[in-house]
C-alpha cells in the first residue's frame, strides 16, 4: 500500500455539484469551474489530496452524467451474452458511439473503472428520477465501490428521505449527507470514515488524513482567536491623555482613539478573512456578517451594541451614547456627563491598578481616555460572530439577544476575563498606544504574550468547555 | 551566498522574519523563498525555516544572529577574565592583610568565609530563583533579557541587528531558556572568581610562609574540629594530607604553633577553594549550558500563531493539482437543423411530459378533452419507447406535439436526445412547455437563466417552439392561451 494513492472519481448528474464537492475537500477554491448550468465541466480534471505534503488520496472530477438512458438503449439494441455484466461496458467502450455520442459519458465510465471508488454526488433537492436510476444501473457495470453523496441537503427543498429509500432498494445503504455549500467539519469526517469503511485497506490512511486535518482545522481556530485576542487586548490598553479642563482638545482625542480603535477592529476582520480564505472550503461572502469586509454598522453607535444585546455604559442608566470612549477616572461613566457623579463612582470603583499614577496626571491636569467595556464586548461578540460565519458553525446568522448557546452569554452580561482587565492597566499592551514611534526595538511586552494566548483559550470556549467563570469572578472594586 | 544555519538559529530567524511581516501587515513574498519553503519535505515547521532563511531577510538576520554569538562569546571571555582578576585581587586582600598581621597569622576561617561565603550565598540565591519560576525565564531570564536589551539598543541603531537581537531575546524569553543563559553566565563568572582566587593563594602559599590559626568568642572546639574534620572529608579520600583534631586543637590561637601542620592547612584551604568553589561552578555551568541547548532544540515554533498559520496553506498545501487528464471534446455537438413546422390539420395535440413535480402530472392529467390528448410521462424508457412506437403509426396524425418539462431540472443531453426522437417520430412540430419558474425561484434557483439554459438545449434538439410559462396563468389558462395561438397559426398556415 505504500507509495500508492487512493483513487477516487466523482461522478454524478450534471448540475449536481462534482466540482464544488472537489473544491470542498480539496481546500481549493480554484479548481475547475463552477456554475449552476449544465455541463460546465467537459473534462476529466484531478488533483492530489495531500497529508504533510505526502499526495493521500487522487480526486477526479468527471463531467456529468447526462445520457444513461441512452447507453441502457444502446446495450439493449446490442445484446451480447447473458450476465456479461462488466464485459458489456468494455464492448460498450470500444465502440465508436463511446468517442461520439455517449463521449461524455464514456470519460465518466472509463475513469470510474480506473479508479478505486466512485463518489456518486446527488442533488438532494431533485426528486428521484428514472434518469438516475439508469445512472446507477450503468455506473454498477463498472463495478467499483459507489459511495452515494446526497448534496444541498441543508436546502429546505432537500428530499434526503426519498433518496435514501431509493437508494436502499438499490442495494446502497452506505449513503452519505455532505452538503459541499454549507461546509460542515463534522459531515467531512462521516465521508472519509464512509470511505474506509467501504476500503478497509484505505483504513489507516485515511484516518491519518482525518486527524491532520484536525490538527489543521484546531491551529486554524487557536490563530483566530489569538487575533481576536490580541484586538482586545490592544482596545483594552489603548489609552489617550487629554487635558481635562480642554474640551475641544478632549473631544478631538476622543475621536483620534475611536478612529484608531475602528481601524484596528476592520485589520482583524481583514486578517481573520486572510487567515480562512486560504485554508478555506469554498465560501460564499454573503455567508458572512460583513458588507464589503466591514460590519454594517459603526462600532460606537448605541444600534452596534443593541444588535448584540449590549447597554451602554455600565453605569446607571447614562443617557449618553453608547460606546463613547470613557473617562478611566469615572470609570464607566461616559464622557461629559455626569463628571462629578463620576468621580464619585470612580473613587468607589475605579480599578486598582495604575491609580498612582492616574492622580499624578490628574494633578497635572490631564485624564486618560480609555475605551469603555461595553465597547470590549461589542468587539468580542463580533469577532467571535465573525469567527463561527468562517468556520461554517452554523450559517453565520445570529439573532439579537440570541443567548442559545453559542458562549456569547458570557461576553454579553458575565464580568469580562481578568485578563482584559489587567491590561487596562498595560499602556505598554497595546499597540495603538505605540502607533508613530520607530518599533524595531520594541522588545514584546513583558506578560502580553501569556496574556493573548489566556484570552484566546476563553474567545475560543464554547458552553461546556471549561468551568464557568459567570458567578466567580466579580469587577475589581475598592481601591479608593 | 546563502547562510547554513542550526535549528535552533533558524527558529530565532523564522521569528524575526514573523515579528517583521507581523509588523508589516503582509508575508514577505518573494517567490524564491515560498519555493524554498513549499518544495522542503516535512513538517509545517521545517517549511517555515526553510522559507524563512530563504528570504533576504532571514539571510541578514541570520548573518547578525552569528555575529551576535560572537560578541555574545567574545563579552562572556571578557567578563571571565575580570572575574578571575578580582578573584586573584580578593585572595590578595586575604593573604596580604595576614602578611601585616601579627608573624604572618592566617586566620583559617576567616579566608575561607572571605574567598567561598560571598559566593555560597549567592549559590543558595541562585537555587532560589531556580524553583521560583515566574514568566518567560523567571527573574534571572527575564534580567538578562532586559539588560542584553539595552544593551544592544545602546550598541546598535540598525534595523536588522534590532530585529536579530528582538527576535533571539523573543525566543530565549517564550522557551524558558533565558534563566538557564543567565545561569550558565553567573556559573562562569563564579568560577573564573574562584580560580583566579585558587590561583592567586597558590602563588601567596609558594612563596611565603603563613601560620594557621583559628578562634572562637562563642563556641566550643569540638564544633571546629567537626567542621573541619567534615571540610576535610573530601581531600582525606582523595589521599591528600589534611589537618587531624589534633592538629586542629593545636591551632587555636595563643596556642604555640605547629610548624609541620602548614602543610595540612594548606592543602585543606586549596583543596576547598577548588572543590567548594571552582569545581561545582564548572559543573553547573556545563549543567545550565546543556539544559539551555536542549530547551533551545527541543522548543519547536509555535505553529498556532497566527503569523505561522497564515502561511500554512502555501507552504503546505492540502491539495496538487493534476491537471487535466481526459480533455474536454472540441465544442458542442452541431445543433440538429429543426424548427419550422407549422401546426396543421386538426388532429388533436398530444401532451407529454418530462421529469415533473409530483402534483404537476396530475394537473396536467386534467386537461384531457375533445381536442387535448394527454398520453402521460415520458420519465422512463419504456414509457418513451412506447411514445416513439406509437407516434409515427397514430391515424389521424396528432396537429402538435406538447413536452412539458420543469425549470428546476437542469437541460441536459438525454432530453436533447429524447425531444429530437420525439420530433423524428412525428411530422407534427413539437413545443416545449416549461413550467416551475416561481418554484425554481424559491429553491433559490436563476430561473431565468435556467430557461435560457433549456431553449439553447431545444435549439438543439430542433424543437419548434418553447415557451415559459408564467406564474400567474393556471394549467388551463395557459394551455387555451397556447391553442388561441396555435388557431391562430394555423389559420395563418392555411
Amino acid at each position: 500500500m505504500a507509495g500508492e494513492i487512493l483513487r477516487v472519481a466523482v461522478v454524478g448528474h450534471t448540475n449536481t455539484g462534482k466540482t464544488s464537492l472537489l473544491r470542498t475537500l480539496l481546500r481549493d477554491t480554484r479548481f475547475g469551474e463552477v456554475r449552476d448550468a449544465p455541463a460546465t465541466t467537459r473534462h476529466v480534471e484531478g488533483a492530489q489530496l495531500l497529508v504533510d505534503g505526502q499526495p493521500l488520496l487522487a480526486l477526479y472530477d468527471t463531467p456529468g452524467l447526462e445520457d444513461a438512458p441512452g447507453i441502457l438503449d444502446w446495450l439493449e439494441a446490442h445484446p451480447g451474452e447473458r450476465h456479461e455484466g462488466a464485459r458489456a461496458l468494455h464492448r460498450f467502450l470500444d465502440t465508436p458511439e463511446a468517442t461520439g455520442r455517449f463521449d461524455q459519458e464514456a470519460k465518466v465510465l472509463r475513469q470510474l473503472q480506473a479508479s478505486d471508488v466512485g463518489l456518486y454526488v446527488i442533488d438532494a433537492r431533485e426528486p428521484v428520477l428514472p434518469k438516475y436510476r439508469d445512472e446507477l444501473t450503468v455506473l454498477a457495470l463498472c463495478a467499483r465501490p459507489l459511495l452515494p453523496v446526497l448534496n444541498f441537503t441543508a436546502s429546505p427543498g432537500a428530499r434526503v428521505d426519498d433518496w435514501r429509500a431509493a437508494l436502499a432498494e438499490l442495494g446502497l445503504h452506505a449513503v452519505i449527507d455532505f452538503d459541499s455549500v454549507v461546509f460542515d467539519a463534522a459531515g467531512e469526517r462521516r465521508l472519509f470514515e464512509k470511505l474506509s469503511s467501504v476500503l478497509d485497506a484505505w483504513r489507516v490512511p485515511l484516518a491519518r488524513l482525518l486527524a491532520v486535518r484536525e490538527r489543521d482545522a484546531q491551529w486554524r481556530r487557536e490563530a483566530a482567536t489569538r487575533l481576536v485576542a490580541d484586538l482586545l487586548l490592544d482596545v483594552a490598553a489603548a489609552v489617550v491623555l487629554v487635558d481635562a479642563d480642554d474640551d475641544a482638545a478632549r473631544r478631538r482625542d476622543e475621536g483620534v482613539l475611536r478612529e484608531a480603535v475602528r481601524a484596528r477592529e476592520q485589520r482583524c476582520n481583514e486578517q481573520l478573512i486572510e487567515l480562512f480564505a486560504f485554508g478555506g472550503v469554498e465560501y460564499a461572502v454573503e455567508a458572512l456578517p460583513l458588507e464589503d469586509g466591514r460590519w454594517h454598522t459603526d462600532l460606537f453607535t448605541p444600534e452596534a451594541l443593541g444588535e448584540y444585546g449590549l447597554k451602554a455604559g455600565r453605569g446607571a442608566g447614562v443617557g449618553a451614547a453608547a460606546g463613547l470612549a470613557v473617562d478611566a477616572l469615572s470609570a464607566g461613566l461616559t464622557l461629559g456627563v455626569g463628571t462629578l457623579t463620576g468621580a464619585m463612582l470612580g473613587a468607589l470603583f475605579g480599578d486598582r491598578h495604575g491609580l498612582g499614577r492616574r492622580w499624578f496626571n490628574r494633578l497635572r491636569g490631564y485624564r486618560e481616555l480609555r475605551v469603555d467595556d461595553a465597547t470590549l464586548r461589542l468587539l468580542a461578540l463580533r469577532q467571535r460572530r465573525l469567527l463561527r460565519a468562517l468556520e461554517r458553525r452554523g450559517h453565520g446568522a445570529v439573532t439579537p439577544l440570541d443567548a442559545s448557546g453559542n458562549g456569547d452569554e458570557r461576553w454579553r452580561s458575565a464580568s469580562l476575563p481578568r485578563t482584559l482587565l489587567r491590561a487596562r492597566a498595560r499602556p505598554e499592551w497595546s499597540a495603538l498606544n505605540l502607533a508613530g514611534g520607530s518599533d524595531a526595538w520594541r522588545v514584546p511586552a513583558p506578560g502580553r504574550e501569556e496574556a493573548c494566548t489566556e484570552l484566546a483559550a476563553r474567545l475560543g470556549e464554547l458552553p461546556g468547555d471549561g468551568p464557568g467563570e459567570v458567578a466567580g469572578a466579580s469587577a475589581p472594586s475598592g481601591g479608593a | 551566498m546563502t547562510v547554513q544555519v542550526g535549528d535552533a538559529t533558524g527558529r530565532i530567524v523564522a521569528e524575526a522574519v514573523r515579528l517583521h511581516e507581523e509588523r508589516a501587515g503582509a508575508p514577505i513574498d518573494e517567490a524564491h523563498a515560498w519555493r524554498q519553503g513549499r518544495d522542503t519535505d516535512g513538517p509545517l515547521e521545517a517549511r517555515i525555516l526553510a522559507r524563512a532563511i530563504a528570504t533576504r531577510l532571514g539571510q541578514q538576520v541570520a548573518g547578525s544572529v552569528e555575529r551576535l554569538r560572537g560578541v555574545a562569546g567574545g563579552a562572556t571571555l571578557v567578563a571571565a577574565a575580570l572575574a578571575a582578576v578580582s578573584g586573584m585581587a580578593a585572595a590578595g586582600v586575604v593573604f596580604g592583610a595576614a602578611a601585616t598581621g601579627p608573624a604572618g597569622q592566617l586566620n583559617i576561617f576567616w579566608v575561607l568565609s572571605s574567598l567561598l561565603g560571598l559566593q555560597t550565598l549567592l549559590l543558595l540565591a541562585w537555587f532560589v530563583f531556580m524553583v521560583l519560576p515566574r514568566a518567560r525565564g523567571g527573574v534571572l531570564g527575564q534580567a538578562l533579557i532586559s539588560v542584553t536589551a539595552s544593551l544592544a539598543q545602546r550598541a546598535n541603531r540598525d534595523g536588522v541587528h534590532a530585529l536579530g537581537v528582538v527576535a533571539l531575546l523573543g525566543w530565549l524569553g517564550r522557551t524558558g531558556s533565558a534563566r538557564w543563559a543567565a545561569g550558565m553566565f553567573t556559573h562562569l563568572l563564579w568560577a573564573a572568581f574562584g580560580l583566579g582566587a585558587l590561583l592567586m593563594s597558590m602563588l601567596a602559599l609558594t612563596f611565603r610562609q603563613y601560620d594557621f590559626v583559628w578562634g572562637t568568642t562563642l563556641l566550643g572546639e569540638a564544633s571546629f574540629v567537626t567542621l573541619v574534620g567534615g571540610l576535610a572529608a573530601l581531600p582525606a579520600a582523595l589521599g591528600l594530607e589534611v589537618p587531624d583534631a589534633s592538629l586542629v586543637t593545636a591551632s587555636r590561637i595563643g596556642i604555640e604553633s605547629m610548624p609541620e601542620g602548614r602543610r595540612a592547612w594548606s592543602t585543606l584551604l586549596l583543596v576547598s577553594l577548588l572543590a567548594y568553589g571552582v569545581l561545582p561552578r564548572l559543573l553547573l555551568a556545563a549543567w545550565c549550558r546543556w539544559r539551555l541547548g536542549r530547551r533551545l532544540r527541543a522548543t519547536g515554533l509555535d505553529l498556532q500563531a497566527p503569523g505561522y498559520q497564515r502561511l500554512a496553506p502555501r507552504l503546505m498545501p492540502a491539495s496538487a493539482a493534476l491537471g487535466v487528464v481526459d480533455p474536454a471534446p472540441p465544442g458542442a455537438g452541431p445543433g440538429a437543423a429543426g424548427g419550422g413546422r407549422r401546426v396543421e390539420g386538426d388532429g388533436p395535440v398530444v401532451l407529454v411530459w418530462l421529469e415533473l413535480e409530483e402534483g404537476c402530472a396530475e394537473r396536467l392529467a386534467r386537461l384531457a378533452d375533445a381536442r387535448v390528448e394527454v398520453w402521460g410521462r415520458v420519465d422512463d424508457r419504456r414509457a418513451l419507447a412506447r411514445l416513439l412506437a406509437e407516434l409515427p403509426g397514430r391515424s389521424p396524425p396528432p396537429a402538435l406535439v406538447v413536452v412539458v418539462s420543469s425549470l428546476l431540472r437542469t437541460p441536459d443531453r438525454h432530453a436533447v436526445a429524447l425531444l429530437s426522437q420525439v420530433r423524428a417520430a412525428t411530422l407534427a412540430p413539437v413545443w416545449l412547455s416549461l413550467t416551475g419558474a416561481e418554484r425554481a425561484g424559491a429553491l433559490g434557483i436563476d430561473a431565468s437563466a435556467r430557461a435560457l439554459a433549456w431553449q439553447a438545449m431545444a435549439r438543439q434538439a430542433g424543437i419548434d417552439e418553447a415557451v415559459v410559462e408564467t406564474a400567474d396563468a393556471s394549467a388551463r389558462a395557459r394551455l387555451e392561451g397556447l391553442f388561441a395561438r396555435l388557431a391562430e397559426e394555423a389559420g395563418h398556415g392555411r
